[in-house]
């Protein structure tokens, strides 16, 4: 499954994280994301992507999605004068879980403005992964913070991507339900969300099955409620064939997936059961559909663990094998009495049946099939006439065609790759002059065609087309998208069903 | 729908009547309900009695919910049954209600799944949907003019340290070999360095400044010493002084004191320094000896405690650990709004 192309990975971190801390006791411990950044640096894993330190967001950004009355309480409130304006602490849910914090303000910069530089780096198509573990806090609201996250940086890093990408996809591995980001898209069909989480007597109490979305944005949320003590091979059999029909029938130009390392087997809030690998493959499963992929991190609470978990994913993003035995770095004493990468799953006994696993995944793909996109259409042939929905310029394209560029490695296929396009990932140079149009992620099933309105938008991709087009810089390429605030990306019918 | 409960309930009445507390209240309510509804179509409801004739006693037992144990206490409206306020009115019935609500679960034909997470489900939440409260406003895709200027790349957004894709620049061996003599440029100006790492470790410092001399390994080792590229610099003053003994011992003290609550010891023995640098001093500490030495001088300060209201956590994970069938642990719902 692994694809064998090195990614063009970036990489996220501010060094003045780790400095804010949420209070005495509080299991949310922004250090993790220190000790995750020093294994990094230690195994020799820095130097394979190319790092950025984000400028911090501001207020103007924030407020893309948040209230900006809650965005202006964040940033002049103050800890210590905390006791004097109790009201509007309630109002925007501050206080007990989520304490306001000295910094809280200048923390919530750093999460978002890590995550909105990789999603407009994703947008640039500069890179194919780009990595922020210091976002991933998915449980703030639009006005209100909720379960240790105030700004919600994931939801803010999609809305920059929706300008350059018709459909994006979230998906949520963290122990509890990505309630936040399912909440700010739950009525659009251009951003499904997908929830893998502890569900029953459990934070955030939503995230029920039967939860898929509404108006226009129903079928458009899924979620996968589980029990205690989940492993890796249940999760395995349960998220790659929910994922494989989510990518079939949304088909999503870009993926945000969202690491919350509290589904790991012994942290300190979590109920799972499992390993680094286990967590590891769902990253692994999402690289290998080529198509641009944000990892964010989120919970997490037994912090060595939690930065054991990001230091390997971000292994497997740059496709590095990395040892078991950890290096020295400034936190080893924390990793004993082992000082291992990978941890052991508990015995504790997995609370999932294989019955209700496969009954609620099969009711989750009951609920896809009302996506517009029928399950058989998977992978569309490349030259269907009236499939068409971008194309290159021809002529210019076949003059400047070098045969020997053509035949080149592998970074120049993705660079060729718009980054809509993901399907034809086995035979992409192949493309330019036998396949000059083509189907994006983005077109209209053909039954629907017809219903479709469609509007002409042309792009020019100074960087993602500068290898290959070296001799070519006037090619433009044309991309025809259904128009995003049409009634609907391709199903009316279905989505008139409810 | 319940309508057409509470009359099958009468119609084979003596199934479930000892459970019925008040008969007389019973048959008022269907009298008052009757006179609300009149003109109703009761075509569905006769189907459904005959469904009914074809059931099994099993089915039909399951299906009323007779002997189960009625709580008045945990009735709990479900999304399903919108009607019942009508039921409510006159007197109240909670017996009678109980079993509407299960008939509604059951009617809906959801009971596979209803019955994994039966109520009480205090803990559950709904999602809310109001486009000006709770959802994020979607954008249009970027125009054609729009989305050439966007996609050229906004320096701004983000400080590049460190690139070198497809070791274009330099082989591994080579950064090796650079990073090693930056080990021992930094030895050799008595900057610290820990015995026990890799000499060729990545030293952000030292790879960022390789980048800005464009990879001339020279150049780079020139500029030695290297600004710190990715040291805090917004929790911690920029002119903040490196701690020393006399501070360190007074933090300790404090710790003691104050416990981890780093804002109050800012506030009353370091006013000069920002909370920032106070966490970092901790977590630096933590990893030396005088830590150790603290703690086994202190087994039960403030940093072993559990704290508050943060014990909840704790305990329902606990409790989720140990409870190995049972689904509902005993403590109360973990973060529900306090």
């Amino acid at each position: 499954m692994q694809s064998h192309s090195k990614k063009r990975v970036s990489y996220y971190y501010d060094g003045d994280v780790g400095n804010y801390y949420y209070g005495q006791g509080h299991p949310m411990k922004p250090q993790r994301i220190r000790m995750a950044h020093n294994l990094l640096l230690n195994y020799g894993l820095y130097r394979k992507m190319e790092v950025f330190r984000p400028r911090p967001a501001t207020f103007e950004e924030m407020t893309r999605y948040h209230s900006d009355e809650y965005i202006n309480f964040l940033k002049n409130v103050c800890p210590e004068k905390m006791h004097e304006q109790k009201v509007p602490l309630n109002k925007f849910n501050l206080g007990e879980d989520c304490p306001v914090f000295d910094g809280v303000y200048e923390f919530c910069q750093l999460s978002c403005g890590g995550s909105l530089a990789a999603a407009s780096r994703l947008n640039r198509n500069d890179s194919d992964i780009c990595i922020n573990w210091m976002g991933g806090l998915h449980h703030a609201k639009k006005a209100e913070a909720s379960g240790f996250c105030y700004s919600n940086d994931i939801v803010l890093a999609i809305l920059e991507l929706l300008k350059i990408h018709p459909r994006v996809l979230y998906i949520d591995i963290d122990i509890h339900h990505g309630d936040g980001v399912e909440e700010a898209f739950y009525t659009t069909d251009r951003v499904m969300t997908v929830s893998f989480h502890k569900y029953g007597e459990y934070f955030p109490g939503t995230g029920d099955s039967k939860d898929i979305g509404a108006d226009k944005g129903m079928y458009y949320a899924l979620n996968f409620p589980l029990r205690d003590g989940i492993d890796d091979d249940a999760y395995e059999k349960i998220f790659k064939p929910v994922i494989s029909r989510v990518m079939e029938h949304f088909r999503p130009s870009a993926v945000v997936l969202q690491c919350g390392a509290d589904s790991l087997t012994g942290d300190r809030l979590g109920c799972f059961n499992l390993t680094l690998k286990g967590h590891g493959q769902c990253v692994e499963f999402l690289k290998s559909f080529n198509v641009p992929l944000m990892l964010v991190g989120g919970g997490g609470y037994t912090i060595r663990n939690v930065s054991r978990c990001w230091c390997y994913e971000t292994a497997v993003a740059v496709d590095e094998e990395i040892p078991n035995d950890l290096p020295f770095n400034d936190y080893f004493e924390y990793f004993g009495p082992d000082y291992k990468l990978h941890i052991m799953p508990s015995n504790m006994p997995n609370m999932n049946t294989r019955e209700y696993l496969e009954s609620t995944m099969s009711s989750l793909f009951e609920y896809m099939r009302n996506l517009p996109f029928a399950p058989s259409v998977q992978m569309q042939p490349l030259q269907k006439e009236h499939d068409v929905v971008r194309f290159y310029d021809k002529s210019l394209v076949e003059d400047h065609i070098d045969p020997d560029v053509r035949e080149s490695t592998s970074q120049i296929d993705q660079a060729v790759e718009h980054v809509a396009e993901f399907y034809d990932e086995k035979e992409p140079t192949k493309r330019l002059d036998e396949a000059p149009v083509k189907r994006t992620a983005s077109s209209p099933p053909l039954e629907m065609e017809s219903a479709k309105k469609t509007k002409v938008l042309s792009t020019e991709e100074p960087n993602g087309d500068q290898v290959v087009l070296m001799e070519t810089e006037t090619v433009t390429r044309t991309l025809i998208v259904s128009e995003p605030n049409n009634e609907d990306l391709g199903g009316d019918e279905s989505s008139d069903k409810s | 729908m319940e309508e057409e409960f509470s009359r099958s309930s009468i119609g084979d009445d003596e199934e479930f009547d000892e459970n019925l507390e008040d008969g007389e209240d019973c048959e008022a309510t269907i009298d008052e309900e009757e006179l609300l509804e009149d003109g109703e179509d009761y075509a569905d409801e006769l189907k459904d009695l005959e469904d009914e004739g074809e059931m099994t006693l099993e089915d039909l037992r399951r299906k009323y919910g007779v002997g189960d144990e009625c709580d008045n206490g945990d009735y709990k409206d479900a999304p399903q049954t919108s009607s019942e306020t009508n039921v409510q009115g006159p007197s109240s019935l909670p017996n009678e209600l109980s079993y509407l609500d299960e008939m509604a679960n059951s009617l809906s034909g959801n009971e596979d799944e209803d019955g994994d997470y039966a109520p009480p489900d205090l803990w559950r939440r709904q999602v809310r949907v109001n486009a000006e409260l709770y959802q994020a406003e979607i954008p249009d895709l970027l125009a054609k003019d729009d989305q050439a200027n966007y996609l050229t790349p906004d320096e701004a957004k983000a400080l590049l340290l460190w690139s070198n894709p497809g070791n274009e620049k330099m082989t591994s061996d080579q950064i090796d070999e650079y990073l090693r003599d930056v080990v021992a440029l930094r030895i050799e100006h008595e900057q610290s360095f820990p015995e026990k790492a890799n000499r060729n470790r990545d030293d952000e410092d030292a790879l960022c400044a390789l980048l800005r001399n464009d990879f001339d390994v020279k150049k780079a080792k020139e500029a030695f010493p290297f600004p710190c590229v990715n040291a805090p610099v917004r929790s911690v003053r920029s002119d903040a002084l490196a701690w020393d003994e006399n501070e360190c011992k007074l933090f300790e003290k404090s710790l003691e004191q104050f416990g981890k609550d780093f804002s109050t010891i800012r506030r009353h023995v370091f006013p000069y320094r920002h909370v920032g640098e106070i966490v970092e001093h901790y977590y630096r500490w933590k990893l030396t000896i005088d830590y150790k030495v603290w703690r086994l001088e202190h087994p039960h300060s403030a940093t072993t405690s559990s704290h508050l209201h943060y014990d909840h956590w704790q305990q329902v994970t606990v409790a989720a650990r140990t409870s190995e069938n049972d689904q509902k642990p005993s403590e109360p719902t973990p973060t529900v709004t306090h």
